[in-house]
């Protein structure tokens, strides 16, 4: 089935690019929608009245759910939905929901302040990693290797400028490679596993890396299956730590970038994702 | 789609020649190294727009 499809987003990088250039190639029609100028609110909003759904790819943690929320009371299809964004915007709630539903994930622990943090170095000795709550991409994830260190980083932390940005979490470290899983609808379209370059102790696409694929892994699809079950389905990219006792979820991204995994894995993400929206038009 | 477009950058007036692009899509002008931004492309034109290299909130 076609359609026309609004990707939201402040540019156009590779992926939605590539997003374009596959739909040129079916009945579906994708056209980008600047993020910074749907002015939405309006029941009605003339910004998206062309479109029959909305691809939200926005970077930006703060943009994503809000404009999620009110594309989607227009009645229209919104992918991912707001609640699985807002979800997979903050690590926290993300992590709860999950943990709460019996799905392995990091042990954590919330700092809002020097005196939280103490009790986390204590509860969570070195190595630990201190991430922010709010953000992505690998910004700010710190990896803090010894007990004497970790009170002056913190004081970075103390400087931001803003509570939101302040808020961290602390869990333990668990090695410098992670899984990354590209999953559409509820099925893992694609899996690689992402390991540290060797200049940067973090395995972020964004940052450089070095990647490799994964074969099919029932492990991995239970564990994917498990999220899904939890936030919807949608097109994401799931973060996994391999350990003794078996995979746990990391993080979830709900804008994924996914060159690194089509580039390993050789699968053509980008038809994928839109032969799954055309399942949610028809 | 034409082999190349051509344009200005909005900051430096430094005349671009570029291979196709599309709206939304994003450049370095290669002399004042400022981000833009592709707002349109009619007849082999592009119309750029500067923004920032990365947004301070970007990471969802």
């Amino acid at each position: 089935m076609g359609g026309k499809v609004a990707i939201v987003a402040d540019r156009i990088g590779w992926e939605e690019r590539q997003l374009i250039l596959a739909a040129a190639k079916s009945s579906l029609q994708i056209n980008w929608a600047n993020d910074e100028s749907l002015c939405l609110g309006d029941p009605a909003p003339e910004s998206l009245s062309a479109y029959d759904a909305v691809l939200l790819r926005s970077r930006s943690y703060t943009r994503g759910g809000l404009l999620a929320t009110l594309a989607e009371s227009t009645g229209i299809p919104v992918l991912n939905t707001a609640q699985a964004i807002q979800t997979c915007e903050n690590k926290l709630v993300l992590r709860n929901l999950l943990r709460r539903a019996g799905v392995p994930v990091p042990d954590f622990r919330l700092v809002l302040s020097r005196d939280d943090f103490k009790q986390a170095v204590a509860e969570i000795p070195p190595p630990f990693v201190l991430k922010p709550v709010f953000g992505g991409m690998g910004k700010r994830v710190i990896l803090v290797r010894h007990t004497d260190t970790a009170q002056s980083v913190y004081d970075y932390i103390e400087d931001l400028g803003h509570a939101f940005e302040q808020a961290c979490l602390v869990e333990p470290y668990l090695g410098g490679s992670s899984v990354r899983c590209l999953v559409i609808g509820r099925e893992t379209a694609g899996a690689a596993e992402f390991e540290s370059n060797g200049e940067d102790w973090r395995n972020n696409a964004a940052l450089g890396n070095r990647s490799r694929t994964l074969s099919y892994d029932p492990e991995i699809q239970k564990t994917v299956d498990s999220v899904v079950n939890e936030i919807g389905s949608g097109i994401y990219g799931v973060d996994l730590f391999r350990t003794e006792a078996g995979y746990i979820v990391n993080e979830v991204n709900h804008a994924p970038g996914f060159r690194a995994v089509a580039s390993a894995s050789g699968v053509d993400i980008a038809a994928a994702i839109n032969g799954y929206v055309q399942e949610i038009l028809a | 789609m034409s082999a190349t477009l051509a344009g200005t950058c909005p900051e430096c007036e430094t005349d671009l020649t570029t291979p196709p692009m599309i709206q939304g899509e994003t450049m370095t002008c290669p002399e004042c190294m400022l981000t833009l931004r592709v707002e349109h492309v009619q007849n082999g034109t592009l119309s750029l727009e500067m923004v920032e290299v990365k947004l301070r909130d970007w990471g969802q």
